[in-house]
């Protein structure tokens, strides 16, 4: 193999590392950017979607994965939820911003659904 | 303008899905909808926007099923619609005939194989700290590629693995019939893998990733 082409392999390589790692979901900067027509397909999906899988969905539906589904493992994600270094005045600006979110989305829930 | 969202925490999902649990399925959906989304296309290079939105249902089928189960316990809630998510992605890279995920670890040896003595390798641990930026640059590139180097790109991501167990681009070329629908051969996959490498590799260096040494 010429000198070229084993940088071209390493190149490769290194692309499908790159592409194949696990993803923190957690970390949006870490996941694929959607396309427009990839977002519009997201925002297609209804914003009762879950009104109406609760609805459908019993917890003894024969094709339930009990345990399998169920259960996470302690490794799993391990990396997820890592916490930032944030001082006491972000956290507490954070802390009321969450609060309006929290306050928002209850008001849009007794106003008759969680999504607009 | 990502991170400056501000999403219901795993800890405030644990109380709501004692309180109010469909509430809180709608908050998951809500705010992480997205994430979800993202997470899905992640796992599988070939799924298109029905086979992410098939998952992402699945998905909170799923868990609902959970949070209904009387024994259901409400810890770490995210990490379950994760887990959930995953194993509904292999269900469907099953259906798709898609080959089985390598353990990453396995990947390694033959990564650290092909980068070994490289000029490609050391410019890469250089730019060690841009590998976020790096990634979601690729990404971009990839999809803007013309089709037939895509779908090549993809499929070679894809099969990594067993090009590089085999010593083959045969299974580069089956992956292209069974996902993509056109014939080719071996020979025609890997000159297209080759070709969108020649494609990506000077636009990687125009975003500041000067990668590849050649003579």
């Amino acid at each position: 193999m010429s000198n070229n082409e084993r940088e071209i392999r390493a190149l490769e390589a290194i692309i499908a590392s790159q592409l194949l790692r696990e993803r923190d979901p957690t970390n949006l900067a870490d996941l694929p950017e959607l396309t427009d027509a990839q977002r519009t397909a997201m925002n297609s999906v209804p914003s009762n979607i879950v009104e109406q899988l609760w609805q459908e969905t019993n917890e003894s539906d024969e094709d339930c994965h009990s345990e399998e589904t169920c259960t996470v493992n302690e490794e799993e994600f391990a990396g997820m939820n890592r916490a930032e270094e944030m001082t006491e005045e972000t956290r507490q600006a954070l802390d009321e911003a969450r609060k309006e979110v929290w306050e928002s989305m209850k008001k849009r829930k007794e106003q008759g659904g969680a999504n607009s | 303008m990502e991170n400056e969202r501000i999403l219901v925490t795993e800890e405030e999902l644990e109380r709501l899905l004692l309180e109010d649990p469909q509430f809180a399925v709608e908050m998951i959906d809500a705010d992480y909808r997205e994430n979800i989304w993202r997470y899905i296309r992640s796992l599988c290079r070939y799924f298109d926007d029905d086979d992410v939105h098939e998952v992402y249902v699945k998905t909170l089928k799923d868990f609902i099923r959970c949070v209904k189960k009387p024994d259901f316990d409400p810890k770490a809630p995210l990490k379950l619609v994760f887990h959930i998510a995953k194993k509904r992605v292999l269900d469907r890279r099953r259906a798709k005939k898609v080959s089985k995920v390598p353990i990453f670890d396995e990947l390694l040896e033959h990564i650290a194989s092909d980068m070994k003595d490289t000029t490609t390798r050391l410019n890469w641990l250089l730019m060690k700290s841009d590998w976020p930026e790096f990634r979601a640059i690729l990404e971009k590139l990839i999809d803007d590629l013309p089709e037939k180097q895509r779908d090549a790109m993809n499929a070679f991501v894809e099969t990594y693995w067993e090009i590089r167990t085999q010593g083959s681009m045969q299974r580069l070329a089956e992956n292209i019939r069974v996902q993509y629908g056109y014939d080719c051969t071996a020979s025609q996959a890997a000159d297209n893998v080759r070709a969108a490498i020649e494609t990506l590799e000077p636009q990687l260096r125009r975003a500041g990733f000067n990668l590849l040494e050649r003579d």
